[in-house]
């Protein structure tokens, strides 16, 4: 899909700042993408299957991504960890317990329970990206 | 000899006469002490046939019965006598009194004899008869009666040393005579004859005779060596022969010289010395006692033996007997030959053998030679010799100049033959005075010679009864001896009796105390016991006793058949007597009228000593206990039928009990389980623990309850909820397990865990759907009219896919359903204007719920702007399954008919968007044609393989 909304303003909290979207829902990706637009950012997605998904991953200008834990019989976990290992912040967006495994397996990760305002999900994906300018800057500063 | 390592006979001897031990020893073996009863049974028949009962008729009936037993050794040949003799006194009117004496060397043997006390072997040698009358049994042995032993005197008594004893009628001297030699054989005899009452009898062994010394005793039955004294009754005068004792004293004096005849040395000297003998007057060598040293060749022609009766020339030879250590002495002594009387070493004073003219003159002489040691040269004295008087002159001096040992030499000078007429006619009496002096002379000396020989009568008298006085007191010795043996026996009698008696104290005190603890007993006892006797009479009993049977104290000694009792036991006498018969206890549980339960038991009553002295019947009451056990039996019922498994275990061991529950549980059978280890066999895992830790919690707290896994005979695993409880049973712990299978419940709980977090997890998401159906409706909605109307429409169809899915327990939606229930709503009552065509295909949640949505768009987009808009306008919609292709295909058709024409609409909307990108994986195609809407979509049916080109 990939239709950026005209609307687009600087003064928006996620200008510019590009999102991986993975969810299998349709509609709920559907409304994401247009929930981070309005907020400024360029939607990457939303991917609906966990090889597409890691495609999407190896994108080195994603600045974070929201990841649904549940993927149709698959879980999100490998493409997670590939975004670790790219250094890029992801948030969980999910409807799981807390028992869940996947959630379990990264108890530092920032989880946004279904459903949600999209201003929680605007203001998490901006509070992601917050520490990780903090963390790159502390990069640089050292 | 081997023993004192002696080589010959003769050392043997010194060190016998050396060591007084040794000859005690020696004499112990030689002393043979072998007896028994009747021995030789055919001795004592003739004795009872020919001896014995002319001793009764003979008797007066204070006269005593007398018999020696010599060498009686342990006793048995006395009391065989005696109870011959005690049989025969039956058969008479007069009982005269018995005495018999016994006499051994042997001290030990005569201690046996006198305890009378034999071993049960007599019963051979003794008749039943006999054993019977005189005997009495004690233990293996046999007693004589005090009857006999009273009657027999036992005595030690050396028949060659000590006197005899006397006035005796029978004397039984049986295998003694063999072991001596010949002469001390003779010596016995005399004896024998000495001690015999005239008549009186001697029984000897079968191998010895009374023949020597000759006219002593004359043969009764030679077989059986039975004689008799060939005494007349009324003969007296009968000395005592010499005995080894009396010259014992003498033994040591020097030895007398020997004859010249032993001599074999032939020299001059001797040639000399004998001429001298011979031609040398007769003479006599005699000691200071007067007694005969030794005789010269023909001295013996001036000795005379005195007179007396010639049936006892032993005696009067005895007399002067000293030593008749050789046979050739004794038999020159025996036959009086001067000439061999040289050879003889005699002894005895020479004063009594000389001829009785020269004795009143030798004596005188002796004397005075002894007194003043004076040589004395008698006057001639005229002597007979033959008929013819001789003068013979006695010289008697000194033997010898020293003093001591002072001997004389009587030495006869003998003159010519004198003839006596000649003699007194060629000396007439010239004197008348001296005639008549003469004639008083010759008249004193016969008076003189009658005198000493009445003296030499009485004298003789005297001898003879001391000699006798000497044997009675030898008799009363025994009797003494005999009488300090009894008071002895009696001594010990008392000391047994007095240990008797204390023991019988004791005892008595023991059995009181037993008695009263018996007392006590049955009062205390809480059982029943009733003791009967073989008869069924009742003995005893316990108090409980009166409670089953209707008896009193009174009652003991009435048989128990005659009273009544409360127990159905029908059987009780059957079974007493049972009992007594077969000496087996019998055990029965017996019910009582009043509906209680007795465990009766009867058993043998036995006395100390094993004897069957009645029946015991104790009964016990067992209805406690019978209800106990019954409750028992109901509550193993109740645990073998409960499906819960309830088990035992020992806390340091294995199962124990193991009911149906458990074998249904785990699949053990009893048999298997019972002994194992059961953590072992039911491989007990503790969650959060370990089985030691329970065991711990158990030893700590007594119970433990929580959760097990466990695993049963077919490998299945249990989680079970148990229960457990040790208890301590005297020496063992023992732990009671009840458990529960909560496997299932557990796997469900897990289950609904599960479903639980499926539900809200699908929950949110459907809300998180539903959020942004709402919020993309909004955005495309013209008015609020609008926005309500179309997301309306969105959620029914929405909630009319999930119903199929509900129904269906979310694992799928028939499409042809899904089709029917999303379209129907869109054609009231007309449902001509849809056709729905297909084969059957179920799809999945996933896909149902966006196909649902999708066909729900194109059916509102049709009422409003497409065929269904007018009332002719029908819809087709038609699906297949492509063939061959993987994954397979599933195209779905949607075509409008009799609709406006229609046109692609200028702006995308959120409708167009939903039909195009819901179904995952899909490629929609979407034809306005003329005739109306044509749509394809085209589904994998299996999940795609992505290719990441989803979009």
């Amino acid at each position: 899909m990939g239709k950026a909304h005209e609307v687009a303003s600087t003064s928006l909290p996620l200008h510019g700042v590009r999102v991986l979207i993975v969810e299998d829902d349709f509609f709920i990706g559907l409304e994401l993408n247009a929930i981070l637009s309005d907020a400024g950012a360029v939607v990457v997605g939303p991917s609906q299957t966990v090889a597409s998904a890691l495609d999407l991953a190896d994108d080195r200008t994603l600045s974070a991504a929201i990841l649904d834990i549940r993927l149709g019989d698959d879980t999100v976990e490998p493409v997670a960890r590939r975004l670790a290992n790219h250094k890029i912040p992801f948030l969980f967006y999910t409807g799981q317990s807390k028992l869940d495994p996947v959630r379990a397996a990264w108890p530092e990760c920032k989880i946004v329970s279904k459903p949600a305002l999209p201003a929680v999900l605007t203001a998490a994906v901006a509070s992601l990206l917050k520490r990780q300018n903090k963390a790159g800057a502390a990069n640089l500063a050292s | 000899m081997q023993v004192t390592r002696a080589n010959e006979i003769k050392d043997y001897y010194d060190f016998l006469r050396e060591n007084a031990e040794e000859s005690q020893a020696l004499l112990g073996d030689l002393l043979i002490s072998v007896t028994t009863f009747f021995r030789d049974s055919d001795v004592f028949e003739a004795l009872s046939r020919s001896v014995i009962p002319g001793l009764f008729k003979d008797k007066e009936a204070n006269e005593p019965i007398r018999v020696w037993i010599c060498g009686c050794a342990t006793g048995e040949e006395a009391y065989s006598i005696a109870i011959l003799l005690l049989e025969e006194a039956a058969r008479h009117d007069i009982r005269p009194q018995i005495q018999i004496f016994g006499s051994d060397l042997d001290s030990r043997a005569l201690a046996i004899a006198r305890e009378g006390r034999f071993p049960a072997a007599i019963e051979g040698d003794v008749g039943e008869e006999r054993l019977r009358r005189f005997f009495v049994k004690e233990g293996d042995h046999y007693r004589i009666r005090q009857e006999v032993r009273d009657i027999v005197l036992f005595s030690v008594h050396d028949v060659l040393k000590d006197p005899p004893f006397s006035h005796l009628d029978v004397i039984s001297c049986r295998n003694v005579l063999i072991y001596l030699d010949r002469d001390l054989q003779e010596q016995v005899c005399a004896t024998f004859h000495y001690a015999l009452n005239p008549a009186g009898f001697l029984l000897l062994g079968s191998s010895e005779t009374a023949d020597h010394p000759s006219g002593l005793f004359r043969t009764v039955d030679r077989a059986v060596r039975l004689y008799q004294s060939t005494t007349q009754a009324g003969e007296k005068a009968r000395l005592v022969p010499r005995l080894l004792g009396s010259v014992r004293v003498q033994e040591q004096a020097p030895h007398f010289t020997r004859g010249p005849g032993h001599t074999a040395a032939v020299g001059e000297a001797t040639l000399h010395r004998r001429a001298l003998e011979k031609m040398a007057p007769p003479s006599v060598l005699v000691d200071e006692t007067h007694r005969i040293l030794h005789l010269s060749d023909n001295a013996g022609r001036y000795l005379l033996p005195p007179g007396g009766p010639l049936s006892t020339p032993i005696r009067k030879f005895g007399d002067i007997l000293l030593r008749p250590t050789r046979r050739s002495e004794w038999s020159s002594i025996h036959s009086s030959a001067p000439s061999n009387l040289r050879n003889a070493v005699l002894s005895g004073d020479v004063a009594d053998l000389a001829r009785p003219e020269l004795k009143f003159e030798l004596r005188s002489s002796l004397h005075r030679v002894f007194e003043q040691n004076q040589s004395t040269l008698s006057l001639p004295i005229l002597v007979q010799f033959n008929g013819h008087a001789h003068r013979v002159h006695l010289l008697v001096r000194p033997a010898s100049e020293d003093t001591s040992p002072r001997h004389a030499l009587v030495m006869f000078v003998e003159g010519e033959a004198v003839d006596e007429a000649l003699l007194s006619d060629s000396r007439p009496v010239t004197d008348e005075t001296v005639r008549r002096l003469s004639q008083e002379l010759e008249m004193t000396q016969s008076r003189l010679r009658t005198v000493r020989e009445d003296s030499d009568a009485a004298n003789e008298e005297l001898r003879a009864a001391n000699e006798e006085l000497q044997s009675i007191n030898e008799e009363y010795r025994s009797t003494a001896e005999e009488l300090e043996t009894s008071k002895e026996e009696l001594q010990s009698i008392n000391e047994e009796l007095q240990t008797v008696n204390t023991e019988l104290k004791f005892k008595l005190e023991a059995i009181s105390r037993t008695n009263s603890d018996l007392q006590n007993l049955m009062a205390a006892t809480d059982i029943g016991t009733l003791f009967l006797d073989t008869g069924l009479r009742i003995k005893r009993f316990t108090d409980r006793v009166t409670e089953l049977f209707s008896i009193k104290p009174s009652d003991e000694g009435r048989p128990i058949a005659d009273f009544t009792h409360q127990l159905e036991y029908s059987e009780l006498i059957k079974d007493a007597r049972s009992v007594l018969s077969e000496l087996a206890p019998i055990r029965r549980e017996i019910r009582s009228r009043s509906d209680r339960w007795f465990e009766v038991r009867l058993r043998p009553y036995r006395t100390v000593d094993d004897r069957i002295d009645g029946v015991v019947v104790t009964f016990i009451d067992v209805t406690e206990r019978r209800k106990m056990e019954e409750e028992l039996r109901q509550e193993k019922r109740l645990v073998d039928l409960s499906r819960e498994p309830i088990f035992v275990w020992d806390f340091d061991g294995g199962i124990l009990e193991w009911n149906r529950g458990s074998e249904e549980l785990y699949g053990y059978s009893r048999q298997e389980a019972l002994g194992k280890k059961k953590d072992r066999l039911l491989g007990t895992t503790v969650s959060g623990s370990s089985f030691e830790g329970l065991k711990a919690a158990l030893l700590e707290q007594g119970n433990w309850a929580g959760e097990l896994q466990q695993t049963t005979k077919d490998g299945r695993h249990l989680t079970v909820e148990s229960r457990i409880e040790l208890v301590q049973m005297d020496d063992r712990r023992l732990v009671f397990e009840s458990t529960r299978d909560i496997t299932e419940r557990k796997q469900w709980d897990e289950r609904q865990r599960l479903l639980l977090g499926e539900l809200a997890h699908r929950v949110k998401n459907t809300l998180a759907v539903i959020q942004a159906i709402a919020r993309q409706t909004l955005r495309s909605s013209e008015s609020n009219e609008d926005f309500i109307e179309q997301f309306d429409g969105r959620l029914a169809a929405l909630s009319r896919a999930h119903s199929l899915l509900v129904e269906s327990e979310w694992s799928g939606a028939s499409l042809a359903a899904l089709a029917k229930q999303e379209l129907e709503p869109y054609v009231p009552g007309r449902p001509e204007r849809l056709h729905i065509e297909g084969p059957q295909i179920i799809l999945r949640p996933d896909l149902a719920t966006p196909v649902g949505l999708v066909l729900h768009e194109l059916a509102t987009n049709s009422t409003k702007y497409g065929s269904l808009s007018r009332p002719a306008g029908t819809v087709s919609l038609s699906w297949t399954l492509s063939v061959g292709n993987n994954p397979q295909v599933l195209s779905v058709v949607w075509e409008e008919r009799g609709g406006p024409t229609v046109k692609n609409p200028k702006r995308s909307g959120f409708g167009s968007t939903l039909i195009e990108g819901s179904i995952p994986g899909a490629k929609v195609q979407r034809e306005f044609r003329s005739k109306g809407l044509f749509c394809k979509i085209d589904l994998p049916l299996t999940r795609p393989v992505d290719d990441g080109k989803s979009s």
